[in-house]
């Protein structure tokens, strides 16, 4: 590939000390910082320069992340707050964890970067809290760098003031939306808020506050020593740089993959991951994790940006590629990750709540044979009713994205077992 | 402002407004579970979403619907609650909530006034599609009050919030998660909802999840009658509305009046209105002592009241009659007893006030001002920059105040709370000032001495006098913490200034008003505790204030008509009545639901001296331990029997409703002593309630226009600038014993205080409050408790020299060590009888017993 120094983000994951300060320094983490500080970089200058590089959020839903800092108001008297969002819980999707048990510095010089950019003295880092190690890495890396002067009062000397609290979760998916992760912050039951008010205006302790995935953070380095422009032109339009895509499911080579957001569907399944195992045929993907919805085999040729993914029904989310063979039972699929949104719906929304216990109840019902003819479109009316703004968050239509999928796509399996002849004998999972 | 149109009805709104307060003005009706407009807006039940149609979704997107109650609105917005996307998504919302919500309605007591029932015949589908076994929840078991049927709940979380925002205790929360979330409350502790405000709950639930367990199945809401009226529970007044059938209570809830209550009633109210239909009422008009009576009818009884009366003025003079009472009649029947006592009778002798503390406290400020009560609103509460309460347990005596104060102080107004015991309005406290009791003299001489060494040219009270440190010692605080309290008072003008019952002492008392004026811009004032004694104030019932707070003797040509004369000097108050009563110079005492044997100290020898009284009036709607020396008791009529005025602590003037018939005799008070007045000879100008408050309205500037306001909406207030009052004579005040310094840890120190919930002859008759715990408490700290072999639940017996009264421990933290807390008044063994008129609060003990001893009487 032509597109200059790749990869971004993971470029030291492998390396023995990169999650230690002398290795990250030795790997060239901080430069970045110390530049915006040697050349007084203005703040403005340096939200300019990443809202000129495209970056969007690497988090899920996409959002311009020099936009996104905008929002913040420039003159308010009280504080601001950043949150970085290590949450990470969407299913199949593991690549913050390696970029903070592998690369900690390097997210710390972004988090560095990113309030220097929004004028906010304290961060708030909220880690998943079954990452046991990244925690521990994070921990080190955190003491290191007030050590080291590259935290706390007058950073490298330079009169920057930057304070860092560490946080684990307790093991909720929905402290990864980023109001439930702020209440979840303020000591409440992780419960997302209705919006507005948005986190820029009224966040953590009802102060502006940015939210930012860890993903997205690390890219700022690099987009500071290399320019806007380097990084625009990877990838392509509106959906520039790299990402990382964790490939999970029947692949040969499952794991974690930073390309651009121009690589296809195709190519990273099978050039990349190395193709599916025993030479068996490819029956559908989650492009983006549990909430997007599935594609089939004739859909994989789809460059792999949010708004090429977006152009064909489905979504760019987490970035997790899960890979599902033709052995896959997509009616168990569809009903495992049902089962999921509905374990993990917060319970405080009507639809939600009540609906993904419905729809998880009725796929069980199909499951164990005992379907009704109308159950399927039952499902896909109760999508309609679940998702489209209808819920406070995003988990209901995130649960609508497997469901929907699954039947439309897949309706001939679901009418099997409704049948009771299902096409797949013993399903995975 | 911006401009909306919702359904093609167009509005301007506040900017800020949601479009679910926008359809609410235009009279749209928009559905809605969780929206309630005194709670934060959450946006959980979604049923509230329409389409918003202007500004137009972006091309290509699908029409996506709105939460109307969380979507602001925006200038030229143009909704619709009717379109095919806001009533489909309004009709999916009824079908989610209905999955799991069982359908027994028939057996409910929401059935009838159920916004589920309704919202689901206006806008969900008749048939369900739901084919699983629906949820159930564990049956919970939180208060004696509330009856939880979780399994109806739809999780709208208007409990959770109004126990978070309103009521601040927290005691309702989610567990678990998806649809296993339920809400429940703290199980580790016996009850886990304690909160006196808690029967809010069960008004604003929006089903019967949460439903009031003494009322449960008690009737259907389709059979009721219901009325509004002002609760005379307490001061406070809230509006609340009173559910009938066959001429019974069955329940209470909480009416509206912005003004007084907003749209919370305390549990006080809501569940001791039953008092009304107590069959211990008095119920026919009856001459002759106890062991002697025999009803007779009215105009025999009133025959006997002039005769008896006359007979006392004609052998002792006028000076030898006196009256106590008003503080629980209507403003109608305050005013004609001063008038029928002064006027009629001749005697400068009449006094609302029956309890010590409401004598010091009312006094205190009015001497300084003119006017007892409060001088700001309250709706003024939620708004001051800084509060300091003294000897208040606000969220037990006044728990609607405690609500409007706690707004303030969440908004960050700091907050000093100055108590022996560590009371609380669940808010944070910026200086907690726990002195020892009866030291509340030391305490404010303190804090005006911190003021003194800021403002150097005030004059400190005489007796204030001394060092920050030396009152700090003498009241076992910190003078660091006086002088941050008094900065606090200091700094921003407009300090509320609020005193409780728990302050006995009348010099404390009148320290306490003249930081009122001292301070710039601080309002407040004496928190008194019997339900219309503002209300008879107002009427003249003080014995140095004519009818609105003229000083005794002035404007008498407006009161003297035809044999009328009132008297020139002031008269004496309870305390001097009741020692006139004891030395034997008042010979004839007219008792107006007021009852000394409950209210004053020592009254195991004053009702020797109340035996000896050569006439006594007793008239009462409640059971009166007067009564059975009473020579004529007439039964009266009360709150929801009659119609009439009351005025509460915020000056607000309301009308009563008329819920009920007497089921007895009982009259209305005023009705009787008008009549009582023309018998004695005084022309007959008034002829009904109307002519009455004509009369009121004349004489009282506060109050013109009285008969004509009618009172809808609400009633008003009533401004201090109408008053035209003058300055009082009240008298100065003295001490009752010296207060002693800390304890020095040998004996008991006693405390009582007034506690909504204990006190007082209404909730006496309340079965549902007495059944749902001990009310002759005696609290102790764990530590004291332990050393003297007592549990929580034990029973023992109180003492002191005075007295001695059965009680039930509680043992709590709040009552710190060395100190034994009992509620004052509390119906069947009021602690008065442990109180001295002498000393001010004596030292006690205590012993177990094996059984609650009977009291005598």
């Amino acid at each position: 590939m032509s597109v200059g120094i790749l990869p971004i983000v993971t470029k030291n994951v492998h390396l023995e000390d990169s999650h230690t300060l002398e290795g990250a320094r030795a790997n060239g983490v901080y430069q970045a910082i110390q530049k915006i500080l040697d050349e007084r970089h203005d703040p403005g200058e340096v939200i300019e320069t990443v809202k000129a590089s495209g970056l969007r959020g690497r988090g899920g839903a996409g959002f311009p992340t020099g936009v996104k800092w905008g929002f913040v108001p420039k003159d308010h008297p009280g504080p601001k707050y950043l949150c970085v969002n290590g949450d990470e819980s969407e299913p199949g999707t593991f690549k913050d964890r390696l970029l903070m048990e592998e690369d900690p510095h390097l997210l710390l010089e972004g988090i560095l970067i990113a309030c220097y950019a929004v004028g906010i003295p304290t961060a708030y880092l909220y880690v998943r809290g079954e990452f046991g190690l990244a925690y521990r890495r994070i921990q080190a890396a955190v003491e290191e760098a007030y050590q080291a002067g590259l935290l706390g009062r007058n950073i490298l000397g330079k009169g920057l003031n930057m304070e860092i609290h560490l946080h684990r979760g307790a093991g909720a998916y929905i402290c990864g939306e980023e109001t439930g992760l702020l209440e979840s912050l303020e000591g409440k039951r992780g419960q997302p808020r209705p919006k507005p008010p948005f986190p820029a205006l009224q966040g953590l302790y009802a102060s502006p506050t940015v939210v930012n995935n860890v993903e997205t953070l690390c890219f700022l380095p690099s987009i500071i020593n290399n320019g806007p422009e380097w990084f625009a032109g990877i990838g392509f339009e509106r959906n520039t740089g790299t990402r990382v895509f964790a490939v999970s499911g029947h692949v040969e080579r499952p794991g974690c993959y930073e390309l651009p957001l121009n690589v296809t569907c195709r190519e990273l399944i099978y050039d990349h991951a190395g193709g599916i195992p025993g030479g068996k045929q490819l029956k559908a993907v989650i492009p983006g994790g549990a909430s997007a919805p599935m594609i089939t085999a004739d859909e994989i040729d789809v460059q792999m940006g949010f708004d090429t993914l977006a152009a064909i029904g489905t979504m760019g989310g987490s970035g997790a590629v899960i890979v599902m063979d033709e052995t896959t039972d997509i009616v168990r699929a569809t009903y495992i990750l049902l089962r999921f949104f509905h374990h993990e719906s917060c319970g405080q929304c009507t639809p939600c709540r009540e609906g993904t216990g419905w729809s998880y109840r009725i796929l069980r019902r199909i499951l164990d044979g005992e379907g009704r003819q109308e159950d399927q479109d039952l499902l896909l009316e109760m999508a309609a009713n679940i998702k489209g703004g209808r819920c406070l968050c995003p988990l209901g239509d995130a649960a609508c994205g497997p469901l929907e999928s699954g039947i439309r796509k897949f309706r001939h399996e679901f009418e099997a077992y409704i049948r009771r002849a299902p096409v797949i004998a013993e399903g995975g999972g | 402002m911006p401009t909306v149109t919702i359904d093609g009805q167009t509005i301007d709104v506040e900017p800020g407004s949601t479009i679910i307060q926008a359809a609410d003005r235009l009279g749209i009706f928009i559905p809605r579970f969780c929206y309630h407009p005194k709670l934060s807006v959450v946006a959980q039940c979604r049923q509230c979403m329409v389409e918003i149609q202007q500004p137009a979704p972006p091309p290509g997107a699908a029409p996506r619907p709105f939460t109307a109650c969380s979507t602001p609105v925006a200038d030229g917005m143009v909704v619709s609650t009717k379109s095919e996307v806001a009533v489909q998504a309004q009709k999916a919302v009824v079908e989610f909530l209905l999955l799991n919500h069982p359908l027994d309605c028939p057996i409910c007591d929401q059935g009838g006034e159920c916004p589920l029932q309704d919202i689901t015949l206006g806008f969900g589908d008749s048939l369900t599609r739901n084919e699983f076994v629906r949820r159930t929840y564990p049956k919970l078991d939180i208060s004696p009050f509330i009856e939880p049927e979780m399994n109806r709940c739809v999780h709208c979380t208007r409990c959770i919030r109004f126990s978070e925002e309103i009521d601040g205790a927290s005691e309702f929360g989610f567990v678990e998660r998806g649809d296993r979330t339920m809400v429940d409350t703290y199980h580790d502790v016996d009850v886990s909802v304690k909160s006196t405000v808690s029967g809010n709950v069960i008004d604003i639930c929006p089903v019967g999840a949460l439903t009031n367990k003494p009322y449960r199945f008690k009737a259907r809401v389709w059979e009721m009658d219901s009325v509004e009226t002002p609760c005379l529970l307490c001061p406070v007044q809230c509006q609340s509305r009173v559910w009938t059938r066959e001429n019974d209570i069955k329940r209470v809830t909480a009416g509206f009046n912005e003004a007084v209550n907003e749209t919370w009633i305390c549990d006080a109210g809501r569940w001791g209105m039953e008092f009304v239909c107590s069959p211990n009422r008095s119920r026919t008009p009856a001459l002759g002592r106890k062991g002697d009576r025999s009803g007779k009818t009215w105009e025999e009884c009133l025959n006997r009241v002039v005769d008896g009366f006359r007979q006392i003025q004609e052998t002792h003079g006028a000076e030898a009659i006196a009256g106590i009472g008003g503080g629980r009649s209507t403003n109608e029947a305050a005013y004609l007893f001063q008038k029928f006592l002064r006027g009629v009778l001749g005697t400068s002798h009449v006094d609302a006030r029956t309890r010590p503390f409401d004598i010091a406290g009312t006094d205190g400020f009015n001497a300084v001002r003119g006017y007892p009560g409060m001088s700001l609103s309250f709706e003024d509460l939620e708004t001051v920059p800084s509060a300091f309460l003294l000897g208040s347990d606000l969220f037990y005596e006044h728990p609607i105040l405690a609500i409007r104060l706690r707004k303030a102080v969440k908004a960050g107004a700091p907050l000093v709370m100055a108590h022996s015991r560590r009371v609380s309005i669940n808010t944070p406290v910026a200086v907690r000032l726990m002195y020892a009791p009866e030291t509340e003299r030391a305490l404010v001489s303190g804090l005006w001495c911190a003021l003194g060494e800021a403002h150097p040219d005030w004059t400190l009270p005489d007796g204030s006098e001394g060092s920050v440190e030396g009152h700090a010692e003498s009241a076992d605080v910190k003078a660091e913490d006086l002088r941050r309290a008094a900065e606090i008072l200091g700094e921003a003008p407009g300090c509320a200034l609020l005193m409780g019952p728990g302050v006995g002492d009348p010099i404390a008392a009148s320290f306490f008003a003249r930081l009122e004026a001292a301070l710039p811009g601080a309002k407040g004032g004496y928190l008194h505790t019997d339900p219309n004694l503002q209300g008879a104030m107002d009427m003249g019932c003080l014995p140095y204030a004519f009818p609105g707070y003229r000083p005794v003797g002035r404007d008498r040509e407006l009161f003297e008509v035809g044999i009328l004369q009132y008297p020139e000097q002031a008269g004496l108050d309870t305390d001097g009545i009741v020692a006139g009563i004891r030395e034997g110079r008042i010979k004839g005492l007219y008792l107006l639901s007021a009852d000394p044997l409950r209210d004053c100290p020592e009254p195991e020898s004053l009702r020797g001296a109340i035996s000896r009284l050569d006439f006594l009036v007793v008239q009462d709607s409640l059971p009166n331990a007067c009564a059975e020396f009473a020579d004529v008791v007439l039964p009266a009529r009360t709150v929801t029997e009659m119609e009439g005025t009351v005025t509460g602590l915020g000056r607000q003037v309301q009308t009563l409703g008329v819920a009920l018939f007497p089921k007895s005799a009982a009259r209305p008070e005023w009705e009787v002593i008008l009549e009582l007045i023309h018998q004695m000879g005084a022309p007959q100008l008034l002829n009904d309630l109307k002519d009455v408050q004509e009369e009121i309205s004349r004489v009282v500037p506060a109050y013109a226009g009285l008969a004509n306001r009618g009172l809808g909406g609400g009633g008003y207030q009533w401004e201090a600038e109408d008053l035209k009052g003058g300055t009082l004579e009240v008298p100065e005040p003295s001490a009752r014993g010296t207060p002693r310094g800390p304890s020095d840890g040998s004996a008991l120190r006693l405390m009582t205080s007034p506690q909504l919930f204990a006190s007082g002859p209404m909730v006496a008759e309340s079965r549902a409050i007495q059944a749902a715990g001990p009310q002759a408490y005696a609290e102790l700290h764990p530590e004291t408790a332990d050393s003297m072999g007592l549990a929580n639940g034990d029973f023992a017996t109180l003492f002191t020299n005075w007295g001695r009264v059965p009680v039930t421990v509680r043992v709590d933290r709040k009552t710190p060590p060395g100190l034994v807390y009992v509620p004052s008044g509390v119906g069947q063994s009021p602690s008065n009888a442990l109180l001295s008129s002498e000393e001010m609060v004596p030292t006690a003990g205590m012993e177990p017993a094996d059984v609650l001893e009977a009291l005598p009487g």
